[in-house]
């Protein structure tokens, strides 16, 4: 069965209901992984170019207009493609994932991907970007006076991760400027406008001042 | 695998202020309709394998929501030995389950699945067993009458029946 006709099964309406039957994480997905086009699919995809074209498929569907009164159709179809490609192509999964969390309205496939995207930064394990081995990890929080506000930092979070290294000075991201970390915090406070313009973005670095270990976020 | 972060912390805005009687969150998050096209699907699919009446078309609760956030939200079913014990509910006998009483599924390994409401129970005298008949939200597939045993393989079987009647 090609890719297509794998995809077409994947986001239809019976493959959605039979896995969304179920009430919590845990039996959702176990309930994806017991069907059967989703063991063709991560079969298939071991191969890069198909993955890649998975990806580009998400990539398209997760810019689709939706009905903004529902939740988007194409949610189990995320989260399914999400968790067969972070177990083949974890790199691949983590450019799926900054698609998908643009998508709105999703509800299993969104909080796949921000576990994602969280993950290095969160672990700061370095295991997959290399820069960052042996780095203290960074922590992005929204204080209590932002409401705590978890969309926010997940957003701060997803916008580091576009640019890797930006956290530390003298990356390819972060010349060695004595600016490097001003230059940070106005480029996230730009985006972060672009949600809520009341919120203000501090950094923290550690004591040799190369590398950022706190980013947060708090109402003006 | 990474660790898939559970549905609704107290941070997600997407929760709503739910607390067993002990005064504990209840971790939850509201879930948006399915569009109508999908949740007719979803009964054309469901009532062709079981033998289920609809009550409501809905999906924006899922089962321990029905039960315990008064549909107004989706709890995972990995809180429900919490709520049990913080909600003082104590384990009971089929036999002793009555309207408005609980039903308990678990998976194969031996998890909680599922979770429904005891509507009425008769003998089966031919099966020397006795017939449950429940109300329970199907995930986000809407929310039917059936027969204890008679739900989709995902949702578990029925094992233990719980109340929190208090007696004199």
């Amino acid at each position: 069965m090609s890719l297509q006709q794998l995809a077409e099964q994947i986001e239809s309406h019976e493959f959605a209901i039979q896995t969304n039957v179920v009430s919590g994480t845990r039996q959702f997905f176990r309930a994806i992984a017991e069907q059967e086009p989703v063991r063709q699919l991560r079969s298939e995809i071991q191969s890069q170019d198909l993955a890649r074209e998975l990806v580009i498929r998400i990539s398209k569907l997760s810019r689709q207009r939706v009905d903004v009164r529902y939740e988007n159709p194409f949610d189990t179809a995320f989260a399914t493609y999400l968790w067969a490609l972070q177990s083949v192509h974890p790199e691949l999964a983590r450019v799926a994932a900054e698609g998908i969390v643009q998508a709105p309205n999703c509800f299993w496939s969104s909080r796949l991907a921000e576990s994602l995207l969280r993950e290095p930064f969160t672990v700061g394990s370095g295991s997959t970007v290399n820069e960052r081995e042996g780095r203290t990890p960074t922590e992005v929080f929204a204080t209590h006076d932002a409401g705590e506000n978890q969309i926010l930092a997940d957003f701060a979070v997803s916008f580091l991760y576009q640019s890797e290294g930006l956290l530390f000075r003298g990356s390819p991201s972060s010349p060695a400027s004595s600016s490097w970390q001003e230059d940070l915090r106005t480029g996230l406070s730009t985006q972060i406008a672009m949600y809520d313009s009341s919120i203000d973005v501090t950094l923290k670095a550690d004591e040799s001042g190369d590398s950022v270990t706190e980013v947060e976020l708090s109402a003006v | 695998m990474v660790n898939i972060v559970g549905l609704g912390s107290k941070r997600d805005r997407e929760a709503i202020e739910l607390a067993t009687r002990a005064g504990t969150f209840i971790p939850n998050v509201r879930r948006r309709e399915q569009p109508p096209a999908r949740m007719k699907a979803a009964w054309d699919l469901w009532k062709e394998k079981h033998s289920i009446v609809p009550r409501s078309h809905s999906s924006s609760y899922n089962c321990m929501g029905m039960v315990f956030g008064s549909r107004r939200t989706c709890v995972e079913p990995d809180s429900l030995g919490m709520i049990l014990r913080e909600d003082g509910f104590r384990k009971i006998s089929i036999s002793e389950a009555v309207l408005g009483d609980i039903v308990v599924y678990r998976d194969g390994s031996g998890g909680f699945a599922h979770v429904g409401l005891v509507l009425s129970k008769s003998a089966d005298i031919e099966l020397a067993s006795w017939k449950v008949e429940v109300l329970s939200q199907w995930g986000a597939d809407g929310e039917y009458f059936h027969e204890a045993y008679d739900v989709p393989h995902l949702l578990g079987k029925p094992q233990e029946y719980w109340t929190e009647r208090r007696t004199l």
